[in-house]
């Protein structure tokens, strides 16, 4: 780390916490410290749920997906548009409408309360199996930029914590849209460093054929058959559909967005925040995997080690004993040499491939000259990926990695920071990972101290309990779940959480957002009719994902079928079991009979 | 700007941006 990017870092960290903490002056009633006395604008706001979104992993991780895998990832969020203008037609109304403030409130005035409190444990649970995730997976990857990793978790966690507790939600707010700023910086700073760096004879269009022939540019990824689109992580259809449940429940019912938007001035305030992510989230993913993908032709035609974690395993084997050391170094050296030839074969293939321009632009005589050297691209480009893994494995092996430590990838984003962005420069984008970092913590903190105290404190009492003591409560509240993410965080590396934290929020997603809709298509559903069928939508996925998938082969149409359903499907079978389940109990009086 | 205008301007916004990817992605197809 340079003097003057580490000094950026940390004026940068102060001025947040400083004009977060400042936001708490004077608030002592709920609504002012829960909703930011419900003063917010759509700007703002709407900056605030794309920061709470994008968290360090969406910078490092996706920049990283970019480079090794491409752009497919972008399916995740093509649902978005249309999930807004769903929320905004459906759930943003009836909250504003009823003045709660959590999502499962309404639940309770709307079903009963045992159906608010299941939806809240569901929630506190998922989203504190996340919230350590938040700070660890930076931590672990800020090491290659020599910031030790107890340094970033204790740093992260300590000063979210402090300006969340004392500034409250609009402290968050106000941080989260200032942060957000940063991070939209850094990424395009990201994206015109990895620009200019590629070598002037390549340009960008250069770069994006090459990318292009190593099938990196599927962004519209159409698959002919029905167990492939199940099967397959990110594909049009997954995206489209298995996403537009996953972000109604993400952005509809979790408190860790809601109560962002909840803040809004009127309804037509809180609408236009959720639509800022409507119109920028897909661009904003589409730059920053384009980020990695210029960073992948960057190392087409620039020297790079035998893989990313590479020098971590040479630090070690400088310092310790010789006799230990010698049969990992000889395998390193057997990378290193593997990886270079691949890395001359790929790039004297990718100029061959240019010289000669891509048959899909040059026709069919093109095409007849450069299918053996797109082969060949195509050949090295996979050898260098296999040096990649079996460097993971060699890493492992070396325990200097975790078993469930596979991808190397997440390492291509700071070893590019680290060598190739200017000072000064990579300050602002070291800035940027620690502003999606916090931004995507102190929002659950504040949320998960919220309806803790809200929806389970709160609301049990015989009697409701005084602002103050809410907010005091609640205040308490943030400093206990700071407390657990940064321990967690330390705990984190042995279970294999980073990549799951999306699946995890697959499990209640759908689920989640059926409840609320039920109540509005279904009249008759009252009472327990709420809980009942949540559970029994939470309860067929874990069923599913524990019994059923990679599991069981069936007969469908004749044809067996080993159960293989990528878990953005998880959120649509969520939904539908529970709107299935809460028509048919809706018919049962004696379910529906005692609340309604 | 109206609520319903909003949307379609977002429904349509989301149509586009398919659109577009789907021509990224044809430009550059081997």
């Amino acid at each position: 780390m340079r003097a003057l990017d580490l000094a950026m870092l940390v004026a940068f960290l102060a001025y947040i916490v400083w004009d977060g903490a400042r936001r708490g002056r004077g608030v002592k009633d709920a609504e002012g410290y829960l909703l930011a006395g419900r003063k917010m604008r759509w700007w703002t706001m709407g900056l605030s749920v794309m920061a709470t979104q994008a968290s360090a992993i969406t910078l490092i991780s996706t920049t990283g997906q970019g480079f090794a895998d491409g752009m497919r990832f972008l399916h995740f969020y093509l649902a978005i548009p249309f999930a807004m203008v769903i929320l905004c037609a459906t759930v943003v109304p009836w909250f504003h409408r009823s003045r709660v403030f959590t999502a499962y409130e309404y639940l309770e005035r709307r079903f009963d309360r045992p159906t608010r409190l299941l939806a809240s444990v569901l929630f506190l649970v998922t989203r504190a199996l996340a919230v350590g995730t938040v700070i660890y997976a930076p931590s672990v990857v800020l090491t290659s930029v020599g910031i030790p990793k107890w340094v970033t978790i204790v740093a992260m966690g300590t000063l979210s914590t402090i300006y969340t507790a004392i500034g409250g939600n609009t402290a968050v707010i106000i941080t989260d849209a200032k942060q957000m700023v940063v991070m939209v910086a850094g990424i395009f700073a990201c994206l015109i460093v990895a620009w200019v760096r590629l070598p002037d004879d390549v340009g960008l269009v250069g770069a994006l054929k090459i990318a292009g022939a190593t099938q990196r540019l599927d962004t519209f990824r159409l698959l002919p058959d029905w167990r492939a689109v199940l099967a397959d992580k990110y594909n049009l259809f997954s995206g489209l559909i298995g996403g537009l449940f996953l972000f109604l429940g993400y952005f509809g019912a979790d408190q860790e967005q809601v109560q962002r938007y909840l803040a809004g001035a009127s309804v037509d305030q809180s609408r236009k925040s959720l639509l800022v992510s409507a119109f920028a989230k897909v661009p904003m993913q589409f730059v920053i995997l384009l980020v990695g993908v210029l960073i992948y032709a960057h190392y087409v035609f620039a020297p790079a080690p035998a893989f990313f974690r590479a020098p971590e395993l040479e630090k070690v084997l400088a310092g310790g004993s010789a006799v230990a050391a010698a049969p990992l170094r000889a395998r390193l050296d057997e990378l290193e040499s593997r990886r270079a030839a691949a890395s001359s074969q790929r790039e004297t293939a990718a100029r061959a491939f240019l010289a000669q321009g891509a048959p899909g632009a040059g026709g069919a005589a093109g095409g007849a000259t450069t299918a053996p050297t797109i082969a060949d691209l195509r050949r090295a480009d996979a050898a260098i990926a296999q040096v990649r893994q079996d460097g993971m494995q060699l890493l492992r092996d070396a325990g200097l990695a975790k078993p469930d430590e596979k991808n190397d990838a997440d390492f291509v984003f700071t070893r590019f920071l680290t060598t190739e962005v200017p000072i000064g420069v990579a300050g602002l984008v070291l800035a940027a990972i620690f502003a999606a970092a916090i931004s995507s913590l102190v929002s659950p903190l504040n949320s998960l101290a919220t309806s803790a105290v809200w929806d389970l404190w709160a609301a049990t009492r015989a009697r409701p309990p005084p602002q103050e003591q809410v907010v005091r409560a609640t205040r308490i509240a943030t400093l206990f779940w700071g407390v657990f993410a940064t321990v967690a965080a330390f705990y984190m590396g042995s279970i294999p959480v980073i990549e799951q934290v999306n699946r995890i929020g697959s499990m209640v997603y759908g689920s989640m957002f059926a409840v609320f809709l039920l109540g509005w298509l279904v009249p008759r559903a009252r009472g327990a009719v709420g809980w009942v069928s949540l559970a029994a939508g939470v309860g067929s996925v874990l069923a599913l994902h524990y019994g059923v998938n990679h599991r069981l082969v069936l007969r469908v149409a004749g044809v067996e079928w080993p159960v293989n359903i990528e878990f953005l499907w998880y959120n649509l079978i969520g939904f539908l079991v529970v709107l299935l389940v809460g028509f048919l109990a809706s018919r049962f009086r004696r379910i529906d009979s005692p609340s309604a | 700007m109206s609520t319903r205008r909003l949307y379609v301007l977002v429904l349509a916004w989301g149509v586009v941006t398919l659109l577009l990817l789907w021509l990224f992605a044809k430009a550059f197809a081997v």
